[in-house]
C-alpha cells in the first residue's frame, strides 16, 4: 500500500520558534486524529500536509508524490481536500456559487457534472436548503459545514481538516462524524482537533503533538492506557496531583502520581492527553 | 509554496464564464451600463428633437457614457480580483490546483463579457446614428475601440490588485484617467491617453493596437506577481514592442499635425 502522507525529519521554524521539530510520520489509511495544545504545531503540520506551506527542512511525500515539484503538486491538489482552521468565504456569493467556484478551481470543468457534484456535497453537509442564500446571511455553524463541503468536492483521496468541529453544536458534531465515517472511497483523513470525543468516535489512530514533537502515536485506546495507574479519586483535593477537579458528585478526580492506597479509576483519553500534554509542556518549558 | 502550476484552457474557460457572470451583474458594471444608457438616451433624444444635430457635435454624450462604463468595469474587475485579500481566503485556495496566475488570466477573460457588451451597445448607437445623421468618419474600428478600452482598463485593474491590494486605488486611478481628458485643445501627444478617439479609421487601428499592447503589459505584470516565468517576460516584451510601434506610428507618421486627428 502506498503511504498517503510521509514526513521525514520535517522541520518548520517561525523566527526562533521551532513549530515542527524533526517530525517523522507515515500515514497510509483511515482516520487519524491530531491532538495537541495551542501552539503545539498542529496547524503548521496540517498546512504542510495541505501543500500551502513548505517545510524548512526534511522530506515530504503526499499521495506518493513530491509537493516540491510543480506538476506533482498540482496532481496532489486535485486529490486533496483541505478545510483550514479559519476558513474564509466570499460573503457576496451564494452557498452554491461558492462551492461551484471552488469546484472549478479544483479542475471540475464540465458544468453539468460539476453542478451535480456541488449539490452532492451540499447534501452531505445538510446545506441543500441554504444553496441560494448569500454566505454573509448564514450562521457560523453553517459556514463551517460549507467549508467542509468544499473540502469534500471530487471525493478527495486525502482530507486535511483543521479543527473541523470548532463552533459546531452537539447535533452538528454528530452529523460531522456521520459524514466523515461514511465518506465514499474511504479517503485518508487527517483531523486536527481539541475535541478528544471526536478522536474516540472517529479515529483509528491518534497523534499527540507537543512543542513541535510527536509525543504519542497509536490508537485512542492505547493513548488512554498511558494514563493507567495515574488517575484516582478522593474526597479531598490532593496536593500531589498534577491536575485535579471536583466532579459532580463532590469527589475530586486527580491525575499524576497517586499516593499509596489511592482509589484508582479507569483513565479516559482525556486524562491521558492532559497528562501527556501537561508533562511534555513542563519538559519543553524546563 | 510558490505558485508554479498550470491549468488547462477548459479550467480558464470555466473560470472566465463564472467570473464573467459575476462581473456582468456586479453593482459597478450595472452603474456603468446605466450611465452609458443615459448618455445614449441623451444622444438619441437630441437626434430626434434637434434638426441641427450632428454626429461630431452630439455623440459625445453617448461616448462619455461608454468611457465611464469602461472605468466602472475596471473598478469591478479590481474589486473582484481583491476578493481573496478582502475575505482572507488566500490560504484556503492555495491548496487548490488552479493557482492565482490562472485566475488572473480567467478574470481578464471574464472582462471580455462587458467588453463585448460595450462594443455591441456602442455599435447599436453608431448604427442608429448612421440611419439618422451623416457620420463620415465613423468606422467599425471606432466601435471596436470601446471593447479594447474595457479590456485595457480591466487589465490595469488586475495589475493594481496584484501589486497594490488596496480597494481605494482602482477607483482613484480610474477616475484620474477620466478626469485628465485633454479637452478641446488637443495635442498630438494626447494620443497616449487611452480614452483618446482618433478620427480616421487608420489612426484608430493603431490606437487599438496601443491599447492591446497595454493590456498585454498589465496582464503580464499581474501574473508576474504570482508566477514569474519566461512567458511573462516574453509577454512584457511583446506588449512593450506593440505599444512602442503603435505610438511611433500615431505620433510620428500618421498624426503629424497637432490638434488634427483627435476627437
Amino acid at each position: 500500500m502506498t503511504n498517503t502522507i510521509e514526513f521525514e525529519a520535517v522541520e518548520k521554524h517561525y523566527g526562533t520558534l521551532r513549530a515542527l521539530d524533526r517530525i517523522d510520520l507515515t500515514i497510509s489509511g483511515g482516520v487519524t486524529g491530531l491532538l495537541g495544545p495551542n501552539g503545539a504545531g498542529k496547524t503548521t503540520l496540517m498546512r504542510i500536509a495541505a501543500t500551502v506551506l513548505a517545510p524548512d527542512a526534511g522530506k515530504i511525500r503526499l499521495l506518493g508524490r513530491d509537493p516540491e515539484l510543480a506538476d506533482e503538486r498540482v496532481e496532489i491538489r486535485r486529490r486533496l481536500g483541505y478545510m483550514p482552521q479559519e476558513p474564509g468565504f466570499y460573503r457576496n456569493f451564494t452557498v452554491f456559487e461558492l462551492v461551484d467556484y471552488v469546484a472549478i478551481l479544483k479542475h471540475l470543468t464540465d458544468r453539468k457534472s460539476r453542478h451535480d457534484e456541488v449539490r452532492r456535497v451540499l447534501g452531505l453537509v445538510d446545506l441543500t436548503g441554504a444553496s441560494h442564500q448569500k454566505v454573509r446571511a448564514i450562521s457560523g455553524g453553517m459556514r463551517r459545514r460549507l467549508a467542509l463541503a468544499q473540502a469534500l468536492l471530487g471525493d478527495p483521496e486525502l482530507l486535511v481538516l483543521d479543527e473541523p468541529t470548532a463552533g459546531l453544536d452537539p447535533e452538528q458534531r454528530l452529523r460531522f462524524r456521520e459524514v466523515v465515517s461514511q465518506l465514499p472511497g474511504r479517503p485518508v483523513v487527517l483531523i486536527s482537533t481539541h475535541q478528544t470525543e471526536d478522536v474516540v468516535a472517529l479515529c483509528e489512530r491518534t497523534i499527540v503533538l507537543v512543542g513541535g514533537k510527536v509525543r504519542f502515536d497509536g490508537t485512542p485506546s492505547a493513548l488512554a492506557t498511558t494514563a493507567s495507574g495515574r488517575v484516582w479519586t478522593a474526597a479531598e483535593q490532593d496536593s500531589l496531583a498534577i491536575l485535579s477537579w471536583r466532579m459532580g458528585d463532590g469527589r475530586f478526580r486527580h491525575m499524576g502520581d497517586p499516593p499509596t492506597g489511592a482509589m484508582q479509576v479507569e483513565p479516559t483519553i482525556d486524562d491521558a492527553y492532559l497528562l501527556l500534554a501537561g508533562r511534555s509542556e513542563a519538559e519543553v518549558g524546563s | 509554496m510558490s505558485a508554479r502550476t498550470s491549468a488547462s484552457p477548459q479550467v480558464i474557460g470555466a473560470l472566465a464564464r463564472f467570473d464573467g457572470r459575476k462581473l456582468a451583474t456586479s453593482g459597478w458594471v450595472l452603474v456603468g451600463l446605466g450611465i452609458a444608457a443615459l448618455g445614449t438616451a441623451a444622444f438619441v433624444s437630441v437626434v430626434f428633437t434637434d434638426a441641427s444635430a450632428t454626429w461630431e457635435d452630439d455623440v459625445w454624450t453617448a461616448h462619455v457614457g461608454f468611457m465611464l462604463l469602461a472605468v466602472f468595469t475596471m473598478v469591478a474587475v479590481n474589486w473582484a480580483a481583491l476578493r481573496d485579500h478582502r475575505e482572507h481566503t488566500t490560504e484556503q485556495y492555495e491548496s487548490l490546483p488552479a493557482d492565482r496566475a490562472t485566475r488572473i488570466v480567467a478574470m481578464l477573460g471574464a472582462a471580455a463579457l462587458p467588453a463585448l457588451g460595450s462594443t455591441l451597445l456602442f455599435g447599436a448607437v453608431a448604427w442608429f446614428a448612421s440611419t439618422q445623421l451623416a457620420v463620415p468618419a465613423l468606422t467599425i474600428v471606432h466601435v471596436l475601440h470601446n471593447g479594447a478600452l474595457v479590456l485595457m482598463l480591466s487589465s490595469l485593474g488586475l495589475a493594481l490588485a496584484a501589486w497594490i491590494p488596496n480597494p481605494f486605488l482602482a477607483p482613484v486611478a480610474a477616475f484620474a484617467f477620466y478626469l485628465i481628458h485633454p479637452g478641446e485643445s488637443v495635442a498630438t501627444w494626447h494620443a497616449i491617453w487611452p480614452m483618446a478617439t482618433l478620427l480616421s479609421g487608420g489612426l484608430a487601428i493603431w490606437h487599438i493596437a496601443y491599447l492591446v499592447g497595454l493590456t498585454v503589459i498589465f496582464a503580464a505584470l499581474a501574473q508576474a506577481r504570482w508566477r514569474a516565468r519566461g512567458s511573462q517576460a516574453i509577454a512584457l516584451l511583446a506588449g512593450s514592442a506593440i505599444v512602442a510601434v503603435a505610438l511611433t506610428v500615431i505620433i510620428s507618421r500618421v498624426c503629424p499635425t497637432a490638434g488634427s486627428c483627435l476627437l
